[in-house]
């Protein structure tokens, strides 16, 4: 395999992805990890040189519905509309102060 | 007990005032109350009795009047709390209404309750929650499937008419399957994903559970309306598939449909009779199987693991422990508790699949992986358009097996594979109807097959599907 997946790796992973994890769970996620990434290496024999990305199959539905039923995509119209009050919106806020969410400090104290 | 199960009947009789909205109502909740399988997360009594009240009063007039329902807790509902089947939503209480709630309940149908699944849909058990896992009311030593499993229960155990779960990489058609009930996946962006919670947002579609292709017609000619809140679906109107069946006069099925036989060789001895026996029955009414290769379709598990985790782990960015949703008060600073939040709120498979994604996304690995996996995506598609070339639908298993035991131990990777048959439709995008069929020689559980459509033969697939019930039953 190309690929050395070891616990650095995992952790640096965990550590982009904002999931803390154990060491007890590291060493689990590189045993699962090791086994799918080697699952997923065999798309490396598929042959994709004169192939194009498919990341949406909404990309090539928009030929069905423009060309075949002559009904074309259109823009919503930029109006304005009321959205949800700010009560609202902070309501399943784990914690709030006056209608704005509190989050714990970002700057070290000194 | 009233002595109909669908839609359509349970619509006659109450057309024709042999049962009450309140009465057809209370029959459901009864067991819904009951929650014999610990199928529902959330009871919406009062809510419906409610609803079943104000219809009997108006009076009956759509389909879905007074038709008890129940939707996987994936789908947003208006001040009715939403947990994705997760600790991180355990209290959200949503303040706006999705699209797929709204329709339906717009349309006349009664929401009865929220139903369990895998967390935010990642799973093929409708284990992997800390709402416990649902059972099959058939053999309770069994599971549902998933993660769509509680919203099949829901159906089979009449708490509901019909539920909405939503199809990723097979999880309405898979539970469909263990369950002996229709489970429909719509073509890609046939209907509207505006508050359903994302998982993997290029393949998810909200997709029925029901007893009959003509009460999925029912319910799909009401989801498929137009949505300016989704750009991703095609504005092209709704479905008009219940008059069709209704006014169909032609029964006779001269189908050409595809066959890769491989993929029945490769399903365990049980399932394959029957899916040769359903093959026989076809061919007896007129249809003409011809033998098709989709190459590519191999790679279907590999491909999807790839991009169904990246897209993961970038819409599940937004649980955040600050905005809503569960919050860790251990972390002294803000990057601490979005970790502590994020490890502490998710389970298992949840938190494995957010790293895998995050892996396959990352600098240096992404054009490696997500890259090259949307390219064998594209492989795919073909693979199916050529078919079409050739024929009308195209067949294939839903699972190599029925049901599998609540204690049989699996690797990640194995769990992974139940879903080898249904992938590629989501990767493709391709409408499917998975059809009931026959019983397991081994342990009795119902087996049955998958009939996949081009894009946007949603109504045709559902006509057939119903000429092929008529036949089959």
């Amino acid at each position: 395999m190309s690929l050395n997946i070891n616990k650095d790796l995992v952790l640096h992973i965990s550590k982009l992805a904002r999931i803390k994890i154990s060491d007890e769970e590291v060493s689990e996620y590189e045993k699962n990890f090791k086994s799918i990434v080697e699952y997923i290496e065999q798309l490396k024999e598929v042959d994709t040189s004169k192939t194009e990305m498919l990341s949406n199959p909404m990309t090539l539905n928009l030929g069905y519905y423009e060309n075949a039923l002559g009904v074309s995509r259109k823009q919503r119209e930029d109006k304005i509309e009321t959205s949800l009050n700010v009560k609202e919106v902070v309501k399943n806020a784990p914690d709030s102060k006056n209608n704005e969410f509190r989050i714990q400090s970002v700057i070290e104290n000194s | 007990m009233s002595d109909f199960n669908t839609i359509y009947d349970s619509h006659l009789a109450l057309k024709d005032k042999k049962i009450s909205a309140t009465e057809l109502c209370n029959e459901y909740l009864k067991v819904a109350k009951e929650n014999p399988n610990n199928t529902f997360i959330t009871l919406t009594e009062d809510y419906a009795l409610n609803k079943a009240q104000e219809i009997d009063k108006s009076g009956i007039k759509n389909h879905l009047d007074g038709i008890p329902f129940s939707l996987k807790d994936l789908f947003i509902t208006k001040n009715i709390r939403t947990t994705a089947g997760s600790k991180m939503l355990y209290n959200y209480i949503p303040p706006y209404e999705g699209t797929t709630s709204s329709n339906l309940q717009n349309a006349g149908a009664v929401l009865v309750g929220k139903v369990g699944c895998d967390e935010f849909g990642m799973g093929s058990s409708n284990e992997n929650t800390p709402f416990g896992p649902v059972n099959l009311p058939l053999n309770k030593d069994y599971l549902p499937g998933g993660s769509s499993g509680a919203s099949a229960v829901s159906v089979l155990e009449k708490s509901s008419l019909f539920s909405i779960g939503t199809d990723t990489g097979g999880s309405v058609r898979l539970p469909a399957n263990f369950c002996g009930l229709f489970g429909y996946k719509p073509t890609y962006g046939r209907v509207s994903r505006y508050g359903q919670i994302a998982y993997a947002s290029s393949l998810d579609q909200a997709s029925p559970f029901a007893r009959t292709p003509l009460d999925i017609a029912i319910i799909m000619d009401a989801m498929t309306k137009n949505d300016e809140k989704d750009s991703t679906q095609a504005p092209i109107g709704a479905m008009s598939s219940t008059s069709k069946i209704l006014n169909n006069k032609d029964k006779s099925l001269s189908l050409v449909i595809g066959i890769d036989r491989s993929m029945i060789e490769n399903c365990r001895e049980d399932v394959r009779e029957n899916l040769n026996q359903s093959i026989k029955e076809l061919e007896k009414n007129g249809v003409k199987f011809k033998d098709i290769t989709l190459p590519h379709l191999k790679y279907s598990v590999a491909v999807y693991y790839v991009i169904a985790t990246s897209e993961a782990s970038s819409n599940l960015a937004r649980f955040d422990g600050v905005h809503f949703g569960f919050s860790s008060t251990e972390g002294h600073d803000l990057e601490n508790s979005y970790a502590l939040s994020r490890s502490l709120g998710f389970h298992e498979e949840v938190k494995r699949r957010v790293l895998l994604g995050t892996f396959c996304l990352s600098s240096g690995y992404s054009d490696e992986y997500y890259s090259h996996a949307c390219k064998v995506r594209r492989l795919i598609y073909d693979d199916f358009q050529k078919a079409f070339n050739e024929c009308d639908y195209v067949y294939s298993p839903v699972c190599a097996t029925t049901s599998f035991k609540k204690d049989e131990l699996m690797t990640p990777l194995q769990m992974y594979m139940n879903d080898l048959y249904t992938i590629p439709v989501n990767l493709a995008g391709l409408p499917s109807m998975a059809l009931p069929y026959g019983s397991s020689s081994l342990n009795s559980l119902p087996t049955g097959f998958q009939l996949i459509g081009n894009s946007f033969k949603d109504e045709e697939l559902i006509l057939d599907s119903h000429k092929i019930f008529e036949v089959l039953k």
